[in-house]
């Protein structure tokens, strides 16, 4: 018996194993959910760069400028609660006391750093 | 789907499930291996190579797509030990079909110029396209492929395979 005969016939009349009826259906499914990642990733980022933008021109330069902690952040925030009130306040954030004072109707708040003895204003 | 995809599906959709199934003998993952080289396809429709370089790329690209899954597979596989080996549910019955254990004792290089070759049809030139190879090397890639398979025949033959 010829035995690289009997291999040849073996693969070439089993090793072929058709496609499944289904793999064209699952084709077109993975491009339809492909096509609506796309599309969600597209609505993200399109929302991501509105809410940067507004980001740039609703909030003053000071609190987005990253010089200021959380902690400080939240401080002056506090603090423009009192605005009408005309608190003149001391405040104490990451061990450092600040001086925080301002004018009844007044946009800005001055924020004085004892320890370096400057002041930064702050404009609402 | 447009007419230029449908001509590839239809004359590489067996080609593609045939060596992705002959490298992971598993039916459902060589499904997945090849819905995944179809989309990929699709989606590079433009930028596919033409004419005989065209074959060689997709086959190229279901190789190393189920070398990768292979590899995913491969870990999952490994039985702990003491573990009971029984037969698993969904456990493929065609796995242990004779070309499979034809196929066993070859090497990646040597089973894909076979799957290759005698399988799917492919002439010398696409295989070496395919492997990114020189026919030379095809030829004794086949010819040490075939050496190993006669053993695994034989000793099959003796074993009552």
């Amino acid at each position: 018996m010829d035995i690289d005969k009997s291999i040849e016939t073996l693969l070439s009349g089993q090793g072929i194993v058709h496609a499944p009826a289904g793999l064209r259906q699952s084709i077109e499914a993975g491009l339809r959910l492909r096509r609506q990642r796309r599309r969600l990733l597209s609505y993200a980022l399109a929302i991501g760069a509105i809410a940067a933008a507004l980001l740039l021109v609703l909030v003053p330069p000071t609190l987005r400028g990253g010089q200021m902690s959380d902690e400080r952040i939240a401080a002056v925030g506090e603090y423009i609660d009192n605005l009408f009130l005309e608190v003149t306040d001391t405040v104490t954030a990451n061990d450092t006391s600040y001086f925080l004072f301002s004018t009844s109707g007044s946009e800005e708040i001055n924020l004085f750093d004892y320890e370096s003895q400057s002041t930064q204003l702050i404009s609402m | 789907m447009n007419r230029e995809f449908e001509a590839i599906y239809e004359s590489l959709k067996d080609g593609v499930f045939t060596m992705a199934y002959r490298y992971l003998g598993d039916k459902q993952a060589a499904f997945d291996v090849s819905q995944d080289v179809f989309i990929k396809v699709y989606e590079n429709l433009g930028k596919l190579p033409k004419g005989n370089e065209q074959k060689a790329y997709i086959l190229r690209m279901t190789m190393n797509r189920s070398i990768d899954m292979l590899r995913k597979m491969k870990p999952l596989q490994r039985l702990p030990e003491g573990a009971e080996i029984g037969v698993a549910e969904n456990r493929d019955t065609d796995e242990a079909d004779e070309v499979a254990f034809l196929l066993s004792d070859l090497n990646p290089d040597q089973k894909t110029a076979i799957i290759l070759k005698e399988i799917i049809g492919c002439s010398y030139e696409e295989i070496a396209r395919t492997c990114e190879t020189d026919i030379g090397t095809v030829r004794s890639r086949l010819s040490r492929a075939k050496e190993k398979m006669r053993e695994t025949y034989l000793q099959g033959e003796r074993h009552g395979h």
